[in-house]
């Protein structure tokens, strides 16, 4: 299937060539963002870094539960006052997460999927389940995140067509057409 | 997002934008000001189309064809294609506000490709063709892409076509017999062949409800 998928994207990649896409305006004002860096607990300034997100050959750590708390901070500080201010967000489930898989070689060495780096993909789409994480009322803006455990040599190819499958997946639950998807 | 890094992908019918791979740890401005830009963002620059709402239970399309006045149909089951790049046909069954059965055709074609309204113009008035009743063009892919961006890799962008026809009978799938399956085949190919493709499904429809044709 990933094949089909490949062979869909390709020649349809554009790199932007920019940070940011441009038909989205970012808001947000520098000084307060870097207050919530500086009071919250989640980010160490100085070792400038996002603290419990675990370094990739770490045994046994998921990216999910960090990353979903990172989020849930971030949108409960900045105006979705819909969301309990809880420090773990109330009602987001974990929908995926790949458990420890042994692989085989062909010498018959093996090792574990686990200790391998993780990629979260999560973005934006209508109509998550409102138990789902909800974000703004208008069109149920929701991050739904999917954590996968990948191999070392993945490579942008597979990446983007994971991605794709995703992108799939939040259309084909759409209950009104969305024009475009965002993916981080 | 990985351990380390984050970037930011983007679909559309013309298919991914992909923006550069950035550290989230050396770079939390970028990644804050991506995040809350996304989610903060208007619903049309976010890629919702806010011409499809929700009253109560039941979902409401507006304002096809403004010039002639606001509309608002009633939506009813929609019939997706798979493809996430390309086309990406959607076939909503619809009501007026005086109960009368609908199709809208949703479909994005190259931009540069001719639009349906000179196709539509031909088909007016012909015996056996589903007639247009309302009809609008929006949203252009490129109005999502960043300036410049597929200049080394030239994507061609497509345009939203929405199209309103008349229903006029049943579909295909209610024929009774195969010789009225047939022969509303046959009125199809022998009738439109130059729009056939165009049509095809709106040409069976009401082929099948033709009276000049009574098939048993």
């Amino acid at each position: 299937m990933s094949l089909l998928y490949e062979r869909e994207l390709s020649s349809r990649v554009v790199d932007s060539g920019t940070k940011f896409p441009t038909s989205i305006r970012l808001h947000y004002a520098e000084p307060r963002l870097r207050a919530f860096l500086e009071k919250s607990p989640l980010f160490d300034s100085e070792k400038e870094e996002w603290r419990d997100i675990p370094q990739p050959p770490q045994q046994g750590l998921d990216l999910y539960d960090a990353v979903v708390v990172i989020f849930h901070a971030i949108f409960a500080e900045f105006g979705w006052d819909k969301l309990a201010p809880t420090s773990r967000p109330r009602g987001l489930t974990r929908v995926h997460s790949t458990d420890t898989v042994t692989i085989t070689r062909s010498d018959n060495s093996t090792y574990s999927l686990r200790a391998k780096p993780a990629v979260i993909i999560t973005g934006i789409g209508p109509n998550f389940p409102p138990e789902q994480f909800r974000i703004w009322d208008c069109h149920l803006f929701c991050v739904f995140p999917l954590e996968l455990k990948v191999e070392d040599d993945w490579d942008d190819v597979k990446l983007q067509v994971q991605a794709f499958v995703y992108a799939r997946y939040v259309t084909s639950l759409s209950m009104q057409p969305t024009l475009i998807s965002w993916l981080f | 997002m990985s351990e380390i890094s984050a970037r930011l992908f983007q679909f559309d019918r013309t298919g991914l934008q992909q923006f550069p791979k950035f550290n989230y740890h050396k770079n939390p401005l970028e990644f804050l000001g991506l995040i809350i830009g996304l989610t903060a963002a208007g619903d049309e620059a976010c890629g919702f189309d806010t011409s499809i709402v929700w009253k109560g239970t039941s979902r409401y399309m507006r304002n096809i064809d403004e010039k002639n006045g606001p509309f608002e149909y009633k939506l009813g089951g929609v019939i997706t294609s798979l493809e996430f790049t390309g086309t990406g046909t959607f076939w909503w069954q619809a009501n007026d506000i005086h109960g009368t059965s609908l199709t809208v055709e949703e479909s994005w074609r190259f931009a540069d490709q001719q639009s349906g309204e000179k196709l539509a113009d031909l088909s007016r008035g012909l015996d056996g063709v589903g007639q247009v009743l309302a009809r609008e063009e929006s949203f252009n892919t490129s109005q999502f892409r960043v300036p410049g961006s597929a200049a080394n890799t030239p994507v061609r962008p497509r345009v939203r076509s929405r199209i309103v026809f008349r229903v006029y009978a049943n579909t295909i799938d209610n024929f009774k017999s195969r010789e009225q399956f047939l022969n509303a085949f046959r009125d199809v190919v022998a009738g439109m062949p130059s729009i056939f493709t165009l049509f095809f499904l709106l040409v069976l429809m009401s082929a099948l409800a033709r009276p000049s044709k009574p098939v048993e």
